[in-house]
């Protein structure tokens, strides 16, 4: 069941995230990544507990670690020369710098897509589409069906069919390709042969006759309004902010810090942007909490 | 009123001779429960499809249906649709949409209702039907019984006025079949909706019917109540009789029109108890197999505990269970209880984590362990039954051997007539049948059974059963798994309960049954402290004189296939293979991969060297493709028929891509700077994978096209999630590919991106998610535009190349993909970098996509064409 921010309307939390993620790409202010990155990562340990923190670290490791090495050896930009490398060309502390911002940003992006993953939910995607795109939408919920059946389905014939001698898990590597493709030969030939009833039944109830309406579980309630107008306006304050030039940060030819107060409203309204999910969620399980107490 | 008038119906399918309906006249009053009942294959399920047009299938119909007083034929789809409900066979296959709810809106929706009133509409039906609790449920969790009820009240939701259901329950355990039958009456009596139902047995019909109708080989042979029905089949000595309920049965041959038929066991107890007062019982006997006490059991359990997952509840506990050579067992059991995991403990597909697992050595040899599974469509694989039969046996043996062994085989389980015919055109017993027939060619030892008369006719049933006994005098163990207890009572030696993760109660049937009060046979019930011992309808009459009816033909004895195939690595044979398309395959891929290597080695050297490289590879490989078209005995071209012209939208699509794309890197280059390359890149691959999804949105795709092009993205999701054939290599470009080939360029786009991205919903989506689209997308697309030219080769070596190179395509824009995710500088160097390390997996996705499409492509075109034809999907011109 859906709890917190993922009680939100769809098109709610396609905004969010899509403005969450566009500062965090576009804007490569390296506070702003640090909010951005604190939050995502705060996420994570709120949905997936400590544990799941170390997974994330583990995995964008190696990929940040290759950037942060590759980037300075490949770019020479930068007015700070550090030594120079082997093959002639400069090593410049811009470029360093550079790289591990790269690296940060990436991972950051990997970290936001673990919230997005839990909250996009197939339900989710498939309301998205229904709006615009109502046969896609069937399609991709047809194609969960079909799949979640079809697995399970691939273990069965596997079963089976090991113990006449087509094994997928023994023999020879050409043994077990020639093994793989009869039994997806199996499979392929009865999904053909039922998906004819699933077209009938489709058929049998209208399908095709008139203009699909497209419902959905999900309604707009005002959270949903108030939730919508917060993230357009804090939008707007930093796409103005990004437009006069306040936000903007350069690594090359050489970095500057400089702190304004212009500055210091945005990171605090990006602050607030990033943090707002995570906010809700600890509100409402703070509620369940208090109302349990009451009782 | 009369809701349906058929008048004179006759129907015959293209290119046969015989008419499946021949001249048909009944009618339907409004409010009525009307049964269809024949054997499988004598039209009934025809007829119920010419009662909705849009379910009628390809042929020559005669005579008139009328559908409130007026023909069908001039009643719109839209009335039809909402007026009459349809409700298959199978449970699985109705289902369209991933959740309950979905499922439920599916109807509605097709029918434009607005969303606020499919709201109301949902929330009535699943009250009704009380699925509130499993509205959000994904519908691949449900049980087969639940399934079929949401399948019920997916079609009551458009509230029709007449329901037709082909044999709703024959799938379902007599549990779950009896919840449907008991809310279809509910269903009947509270709305009048008018039921007409067909099915083959008549056991849990007959008290909720009015009226039944008994068809045979196309004809009416008799319309009447369920009473005036048993009299009828009774004195026509229809093997239908044996369908109906067991003390209608017993009854039937000794009242003489004095009474009326009791249908309900309690009725039928007290008959038995006044009839029996006055004659004479004969005793009732048993003849059972028993193993002499000194054998040793063939398969022996001890102890054994399984579980699936570490945390979840044992399935088997403690469960010991011997059966030994020449025996029937039958274990019956609750649904869900474990049964089927009992078999694949003993089939060794499934591994125990405590306990012992002994299996009696035959000559110094392990016994062959043979599963038949509950769908017998898990073992089909090729075009006819012969060919599926001869496929059993590795290309080792003799032919002669092989072909005699298949006809011994054939004619061992009554399929000669049937043998030609496509696998999935037989009926559900003659499937079953069939799949006996291939498993039995593994010369079994030990054969299991999971359900194996689940859905079949009487006639069936009995053959079936006559088969088992015929395999049991020949020395092989039989244990079957079953809810069909009189099945059970009538041929088994041996009779156990599967309850709580053990089998219980080990006894023959008669003392098994008779000593059980509720969970027993109907028969038994009616018998008890009546007649001692009998257990079965047979037994009864038996005892009280009443003559059985005939018996089935003589079968030849079962004769051990000495032939049978070497099992799971036992004995290898080596073979003379052709194995120079492997070792062009592996050249190639090394060729390619010296060319990855020399061409970064000379990348900052000289210029001109690396032209000539490119130039020597590309004639290299360009000698690799004459070779390979150029075989002596060229490989077998297949032809695909066009599915449907293309939308017409192409042009509109590449011009929308052509002007988007330069004004999104224009934007991006005012905006944000040109250094901004992830955000940019990825509208442009949005921009290039919208237009293609919006002409799908536009185009009037027809419905069995629609579902064709879903079961390609499901087969794809499938290959991603779970399948593999090594570690890391997963055959979905290749069904992408066939998906394109098979379904034209549009689908293959489609098919392509619309897999990636609900494969990445199981996955985990990223910021790759829609440059795989795309990808993906275009690797199908392309396959489309060169396989639906006419002129190209479309064999395995074709697909084969055509893979590789595909599969490098995809690693080329996925490659690109990775440097703008990581966010770097996209300069040259930097781009020759990634290609370069991106090469060598991409190479190995090329060879594993190329081998698979070399194995894999043509058959299962073949199979996708079989469809294509058969459901009349090929574009006329």
């Amino acid at each position: 069941m859906e709890t917190g921010f993922g009680r939100f309307h769809p098109a709610a939390a396609l905004l969010y995230f899509v403005s969450v993620l566009t500062v965090t790409m576009v804007i490569m202010n390296p506070v702003l990544l640090i909010i951005s990155c604190a939050a995502a990562v705060l996420n994570i340990a709120y949905f997936g507990g400590i544990n799941a923190v170390f997974h994330y670290l583990k995995l964008t490791f190696f990929t940040s670690v290759m950037i942060i090495v590759i980037n300075p050896l490949i770019s020479h930009k930068g007015i700070t020369i550090l030594l120079y490398l082997p093959d002639g060309n400069p090593l410049t502390l811009e470029s360093v710098i550079f790289g591990i911002a790269a690296a940060v940003m990436m991972s950051c992006i990997f970290a936001w897509f673990y919230t997005i993953n839990r909250v996009f939910t197939s339900d989710k995607i498939i309301c998205l589409f229904g709006n615009f795109m109502p046969k896609i939408a069937l399609l991709i919920s047809m194609t969960l069906n079909f799949a979640e059946k079809f697995i399970i389905k691939l273990r069965d014939v596997r079963a089976v069919q090991s113990t006449i001698g087509i094994d997928t898990a023994k023999g020879s590597l050409m043994k077990r390709l020639k093994n793989s493709v009869t039994i997806f030969s199996i499979m392929i030939q009865w999904a053909m042969e039922s998906s004819v009833d699933t077209a009938d039944s489709m058929k049998s109830r209208g399908y095709g006759l008139k203009k699909r309406t497209s419902y959905t579980v999900y309604r707009i309630f005002p959270r949903d309004i108030i939730m919508l107008v917060f993230i357009l306006i804090c939008d707007a304050l930093i796409l103005t902010a990004f437009r006069s030039g306040a936000v903007n940060y350069s690594y090359y030819p050489s970095f500057s810090f400089g702190i304004q107060i212009i500055n210091i409203a945005v990171y605090f309204i990006f602050a607030a942007l990033c943090l707002m999910p995570l906010l809700i969620n600890i509100r409402e399980d703070g509620k369940w909490k208090y109302i349990r107490s009451n009782i | 009123m009369e809701i349906y008038k058929i008048e004179h119906l006759s129907f015959t399918y293209p290119n046969q001779d015989v008419p499946v309906l021949n001249d048909l006249s009944f009618s339907v009053e409004e409010g009525e429960f009307l049964t269809i009942c024949g054997l499988s294959g004598c039209g009934k399920s025809t007829l119920l499809r010419n009662l909705k047009t849009s379910l009628c299938p390809h042929g020559k119909t005669c005579g008139n249906v009328f559908f409130m007083g007026r023909p069908l034929s001039d009643t719109d789809q839209l009335t039809q649709a909402e007026q009459i409900g349809f409700v298959m066979q199978s449970p699985d296959d109705q289902t369209v949409t991933d959740k309950v709810w979905h499922e439920l809106a599916f109807g509605p929706e097709n029918l434009g209702v607005p969303s606020y009133v499919i709201r109301r509409k949902v929330a009535e039906i699943a009250l009704f039907f009380g699925f509130t609790n499993i509205m959000y449920n994904k519908i691949s969790e449900l049980s087969g019984g639940q399934k079929q009820l949401l399948n019920l009240a997916s079609v009551m939701i458009q509230e029709p006025s007449v329901l037709i259901l082909d044999e709703p329950v024959s799938q379902l355990d007599p549990a779950a079949a009896e919840e449907f039958i008991i809310l279809l009456d509910k269903i009947h009596r509270e709305f009048g909706t008018t039921v007409i139902l067909c099915e083959h047995t008549l056991e849990q019909i007959c008290t909720y019917t009015d009226r039944i109708i008994v068809m045979n080989a196309g004809k009416i042979d008799f319309e009447g109540t369920p009473q005036e029905t048993a009299k009828y089949l009774y004195r026509s000595n229809d093997p239908l009789f044996e369908s109906m309920p067991v003390s209608a049965r017993i009854t039937a041959a000794c009242t003489n029109d004095r009474y009326d038929i009791p249908m309900t066991v309690g009725e039928g107890k007290r008959f038995l108890t006044d009839y029996v007062d006055g004659i004479k019982l004969k005793e009732v006997t048993h003849e059972y197999y028993k193993p002499t006490e000194k054998e040793k059991p063939i398969i022996k359990l001890k102890n054994i505990f399984f579980r699936y997952k570490k945390d979840t509840p044992d399935v088997l506990k403690g469960l010991s269970f011997s059966a030994w050579k020449g025996e029937i067992t039958a274990i019956t059991g609750g649904n869900g209880s474990g049964k089927t995991t009992l078999l694949k403990t003993i089939a060794d597909i499934l591994h125990p984590y405590s306990g012992l697992l002994t299996v009696g050595k035959k000559e110094g040899k392990s016994p062959k362990i043979c599963l038949l599974p509950q769908d017998p469509r898990n073992l089909f694989l090729k075009e006819s039954v012969e060919q599926d039969l001869l496929s059993a046996f590795s290309g080792d043996k003799n032919p002669d051997e092989c072909t005699d062994a298949v006809k011994r085989m054939l004619e061992f389980c009554g399929l000669e007539d049937v043998k030609y015919r496509h696998p999935y055109d037989l009926s559900g017993g003659e499937q079953q049948k069939a799949a006996l027939a291939k498993v039995l060619l593994y010369g079994p030892d030990v054969l299991l059974l999971d359900e194996p008369v689940k859905g079949m006719d009487v006639r069936s049933k009995s053959e079936t059963g006559e088969m088992l006994r015929c395999l049991a005098k020949a020395g092989v163990c039989v244990i079957m798994v079953s809810h069909d207890i009189e099945f059970c009572a009538e041929y088994a030696d041996r009779c156990a309960f599967f309850f709580d993760g053990d089998v219980v109660g080990t006894a023959p049937p008669d003392s098994f049954f008779s000593k059980n009060t509720f969970f027993t046979t109907p028969a038994a019930a009616m018998a008890k402290n009546v007649i001692p011992n009998a257990v079965t309808a047979n037994d009864i009459r038996r005892a009280i004189s009443v003559s059985l009816p005939d018996k089935a033909e003589n079968r030849p004895p079962f004769v051990f296939p000495k032939t049978g195939m070497t099992a799971q690595g036992e004995t290898k044979i080596k073979r003379k293979t052709k194995t120079y398309p492997k070792i062009l395959f592996f050249f190639s891929s090394v060729l390619f991969l010296f060319y990855a290597v020399l061409r970064h080695f000379f990348e900052t050297t000289i210029p001109i060297k690396k032209t000539v490289l490119d130039i020597a590879v590309i004639t290299l490989l360009l000698i690799f493709l004459i070779v390979l078209s150029g075989k002596k005995s060229p490989a077998e071209n297949i032809s695909i028929r066009r599915v449907k012209q293309s939308s017409g939208y192409i042009a509109s699509e590449i011009i929308f891509i052509l002007t988007a794309v330069p004004i999104t890197i224009f934007i991006g280059i005012i905006c944000f700077g040109d250094a901004k390359y992830l955000f940019i890149s990825l509208l442009i691959m949005l921009e290039c994978t919208v237009p293609f999804l919006a002409a799908f949105e536009k185009s009037h795709i027809r419905t069995r096209e629609l579902v064709l092009i879903a079961v390609m993205c499901a087969m794809a999701v499938t290959a991603r999630a779970a399948f593999y054939m090594f570690p890391q290599l997963k055959p979905i470009t290749a069904i992408v590919i066939i998906a394109g080939a098979s379904l034209g360029a549009e689908s293959g786009f489609l098919v392509g991106s619309v897999s990636m991205l609900v494969s990445n919903i199981l996955f985990g989506q990223g910021p790759w998610t829609p440059w795989q689209m795309f990808a993906m997308g275009m690797t199908g697309f392309l396959s489309g535009i060169i396989f639906g030219r006419s002129s190209f080769p479309k064999n395995k070596y074709s697909f084969a190349v055509f893979g590789f190179f595909s599969a490098l395509l995809y690693g080329g824009i996925m490659n690109p993909a990775a440097i703008i995710m990581s966010h770097m500088e996209l300069s040259y160097g930097n781009i020759i970098a990634f290609y370069a390390t991106g090469l060598p997996p991409d190479v190995v996705h090329g060879v594993s996509t190329a081998l698979f499409l070399f194995l894999a492509a043509v058959p299962m075109i073949r199979k996708i064409e079989r469809v294509k034809l058969k459901y009349g999907l090929i574009c006329e011109n």
